[in-house]
């Protein structure tokens, strides 16, 4: 019989709502519950110049100005092609939502309407202007000013077509002082700002897999995408995969936001379910156990489901998986001591047929489980500076 | 040279004077500088477009559009003004007035003194407005070099001044 003991950084770890780093389990952010979910939720918005929450379900937009509770102000709907704008018209600010070839202009006082100049489906106010991508997803068209005037003429609106080569365009958004175009092959880098002669369609070498639609996030002046092999990164010249703790567990992606410097991805992962992934910039990866319908930033990130409303607050609980534990060996084995430095947590050791589940340790705990492989869960409030499993190991069988 | 400044038949041209027909020919040379001009500043901006990757946008037919229209406008300005002047310059029909040949477009009255002439033809060519083409037609006025005498070379250099 020989002892075999494991560490917190021998192995691999799921965590839910902490971050693993320097050895620790530290928590991190946790889905709150706010408020009464909703059915049918397709979309949701925050505009910043009116402060206003906007949710759209079952072809209604509703609207509110606290992000909980909800009135209808629109119907007929439909939230596929639809997306909002802040904008300014005469200096007063309002929320643009725009879809198809007209938009409403709403404030917290009342709402009209205006016409575009062309048919978009997405679109981002850039340099004073609306770029948007025609309804054919084939071209980037943007406006003479603002939302309204599209005034065709060579510093005024117009169009261009950016070829089959990377397919599609399936999104716009700014990526510093350029615009990016999500295709569904790739990326195309636009250079926009100035005149419209000065306008240029940068060379970049941006092909990749098949993008996700309304997954692609700026992050920390880098965007964070994910295609149907995993999720990328593009710095501003090259696109590199990005390597994560969940990746072999994703199941599908949904949408993603990005809020306080990471990326919050609404996923389908193994074991767990629907939840939302948060990615952060140094690498570090945990879920958050909600289920995200749509998500929107405000002062908070706001997660919006069927179950409910949610915010993501500090101090929550958190648990921690490690999966798969068989000290090295495939043969039967006992854990005879699991250490856990914490102020308080819970302890789940299971091996596959029963678990074993030990509350309010500090400290040590004697499991005496036997068997070939083990998953240790750990959940708490506190953070776990450092975990030790000891296991006698028989020779044999 | 073809002529589209304005539009006028053969017969037209052929009666047209020796004076009218250098106004006519100068403002038809302005035009064809202008659409010179126009094309090379077309083609500059084709390369750029090229090379920004923006040929497949609406840039170049709106480019087009804006250099096509700046020469209607400066050509619709020619036109106007030559026929002002080509109508100042109209030979006189048979049976005219004796005295004077008046398809100079000023008086040319022998009586008077040279000082007087001489104001008349200054403030002729004074009154139009493009400097070159005053000065090709002063030079291309042979009434003038018979009707002022010797003060058609002070004429000559006081208008050559004021094209500078």
């Amino acid at each position: 019989m020989t002892e075999k003991t494991v560490k917190l950084s021998d192995l691999s770890l799921l965590p839910v709502s902490c971050r693993v780093s320097g050895g620790k389990v530290l928590p991190a952010l946790s889905a709150v519950y706010r408020g009464e979910g909703r059915r049918g939720i397709k979309k949701a918005a925050y505009s910043k110049g009116t402060k206003l929450y906007l949710l759209f379900a079952d072809g209604v937009t509703y609207f509110s100005g606290d992000g909980l509770g909800f009135v209808p102000l629109l119907e007929n709907q439909v939230a596929e092609n639809l997306f909002v704008l802040d904008v300014l018209k005469d200096g007063k600010p309002y929320a643009a939502l725009v879809m198809g070839r007209s938009a409403t202009m709403l404030t917290a006082e009342g709402f009209g309407g205006v016409e575009l100049g062309e048919n978009i489906v997405s679109g981002v106010m850039h340099c004073g202007r609306l770029f948007g991508v025609t309804q054919d997803g084939l071209r980037v068209c943007w406006s003479k000013c603002g939302v309204e005037d599209w005034t065709q003429e060579l510093n005024g609106g117009g169009s261009i077509y950016l070829g089959l080569d990377r397919g599609e365009i399936t999104g716009i958004m700014e990526f510093g002082e350029n615009l990016v175009a999500v295709r569904k092959f790739g990326l195309s880098l636009l250079a926009m700002y100035g005149s419209p002669e000065n306008f240029s369609v940068k060379l970049t070498d941006t092909d990749t897999d098949e993008i996700i639609p309304s997954t692609a996030k700026v992050v920390g002046g880098k965007l964070y995408f994910c295609t149907k092999t995993g999720v990328c990164v593009f710095d501003g010249e090259f696109v590199t995969r990005f390597t994560h703790r969940f990746e072999s567990l994703l199941e599908e992606c949904y949408f993603a936001e990005s809020y306080a410097g990471a990326y919050y991805l609404s996923c389908k992962a193994t074991g767990f379910g629907k939840a939302v992934l948060c990615i952060e910039q140094n690498g570090e990866s945990y879920l958050i156990d909600v289920k995200a319908d749509a998500m929107c930033v405000s002062d908070k990130l706001y997660i919006y489901g069927e179950e409910g409303v949610y915010t993501l607050e500090s101090g929550g609980e958190f648990s921690v998986v490690a999966d798969g534990i068989d000290f090295g060996t495939g043969v039967n084995k006992t854990v005879t001591l699991l250490y856990a430095d914490s102020e308080n947590c819970s302890v789940e050791i299971d091996n596959g047929q029963f678990a074993r589940v030990f509350a309010g340790v500090n400290g040590a705990v004697k499991p005496r489980l036997r068997g070939k492989k083990f998953t240790v869960k750990i959940s708490g409030r506190e953070p776990l500076k450092s975990l030790t499993l000891t296991a006698e190991v028989g020779i044999g069988i | 040279m073809e002529f589209d400044i304005i539009t006028l038949t053969p017969e037209e041209l052929k009666a047209l004077s020796a004076v009218q027909m250098k106004m006519l020919r100068t403002a038809q040379q302005k035009k064809n500088v202008l659409r010179r001009t126009a094309d090379r500043e077309y083609a500059t901006f084709k390369n750029i477009v090229m090379t920004n990757g923006m040929l497949e946008s609406t840039l170049l037919a709106e480019k087009r559009a804006e250099l096509d229209g700046e020469i209607e406008y400066q050509s619709s300005v020619l036109a106007d003004n030559l026929i002002y002047n080509m109508s100042l310059n109209e030979p006189l029909p048979d049976g005219g007035d004796d005295g004077g040949d008046e398809s100079s477009g000023y008086i040319v009255d022998y009586s008077l003194p040279y000082t007087d002439r001489y104001i008349i033809v200054r403030d002729f060519y004074f009154a139009i407005e493009d400097r070159e083409e005053r000065m090709e037609l002063y030079k291309a006025d042979d009434v003038a070099r018979a009707y002022l005498g010797a003060y058609y070379s002070t004429l000559y250099n006081v208008l050559e001044v004021y094209s500078k």
